[in-house]
């Protein structure tokens, strides 16, 4: 069991930005649900989340991602992945699942595509 | 052409990774050589070899399997290898775990350049993945990917259960 596990969340000029350390499974995918169901009020312009930090994802940490995906898009909020570790890669690689997602090659890179997508229209309410 | 354990000449030619596969869900494995014995002889074998009380949770089954990946001889293996070992065990336990009832053995063993992890569950159900057409849908990636990321994978009947038995390369294999 991986004891570092954890999600730590900052906000970066109202972009909200979740780090997601640890391995992750069924058993510890409501450690990632749960700061990713957190309400999107009109003040978050975004939120990333950096996956750097991810030591083994397997398919319900891909759902968790998904459905938070879902959610953002429909709420119309800008949600981006960052830098996802080798094993997170992996995993949207073997499922072909990485279209889904906007994807960002570092954190900062994330906010940027946030930054961006808010002023070419894309606003938020 | 065949596609049973022993095929690992098959398809030499395949570099894309999206080798087909016949569809192993059906719990009678037609074909495959690991017919269990009709007085559950094979359900017997793992438990019997449990050294170790089977794993309760997919975390411990990974670190099981890194333990034996570690006393491996040679080179380390490459990451890409360990990630989809890891993730074969990952998906088998949790599936047992969550879907079938609970872990009835688990094994994990080095045969012949590969990682053989089989478990048992205490559900006769076969898995199962969501259709295709579905993927946007969460759900039903599991089993595809143990599919996908296993030489062979052979589901055979246990008693009060199933038996799923995956053999995943410690090399990669071009994809």
């Amino acid at each position: 069991m991986s004891e570092d596990l954890e999600v730590t969340v900052t906000s970066v000029d109202d972009v909200r930005v979740l780090r997601v350390c640890g391995e992750f499974d069924a058993d510890e995918a409501e450690t990632l649900a749960q700061p990713l169901a957190a309400p999107l009020d009109g003040t978050v312009l975004g939120v990333v989340v950096d996956l750097s930090r991810v030591t083994f994802a397997d398919s319900s940490f891909l759902h968790t991602l998904i459905e938070a995906h879902r959610r953002h898009l429909a709420a119309g909020v800008p949600f981006v992945l960052a830098e996802p570790h080798f094993t997170v890669r992996r995993l949207l690689d073997l499922t072909d699942t990485a279209r889904f997602f906007t994807v960002a090659p570092t954190t900062t890179a994330a906010l940027e595509k946030v930054r961006g997508t808010c002023s070419d229209g894309h606003h938020v309410r | 052409m065949t596609n049973d354990a022993a095929g690992r000449e098959e398809r030499p030619g395949t570099a894309s990774g999206t080798r087909e596969r016949q569809p192993v869900a059906a719990v009678d494995a037609d074909g495959h050589q690991r017919v269990p014995r009709p007085d559950g002889e094979r359900l017997r074998e793992p438990m019997a070899s449990a050294h170790e009380p089977c794993p309760g949770t997919a975390a411990d089954a990974r670190e099981r399997v890194r333990r034996l990946l570690d006393g491996l001889a040679g080179a380390p293996l490459p990451p890409r290898v360990v990630t989809d070992i890891l993730l074969v065990t990952s998906e088998l336990v949790t599936n047992a775990l969550r879907h079938g009832g609970g872990i009835a053995a688990f094994r994990a063993e080095i045969v012949g350049g590969a990682v053989r992890v089989t478990v048992t569950d205490r559900s006769p159900t076969p898995p199962s993945s969501a259709p295709r057409s579905q993927i946007v849908t969460p759900g039903g990636f599991g089993w595809p990917l143990v599919q996908r990321l296993s030489r062979s994978v052979a589901v055979t009947p246990a008693r009060d259960g199933k038996t799923i038995e995956a053999v995943v390369p410690l090399a990669p294999d071009g994809t």
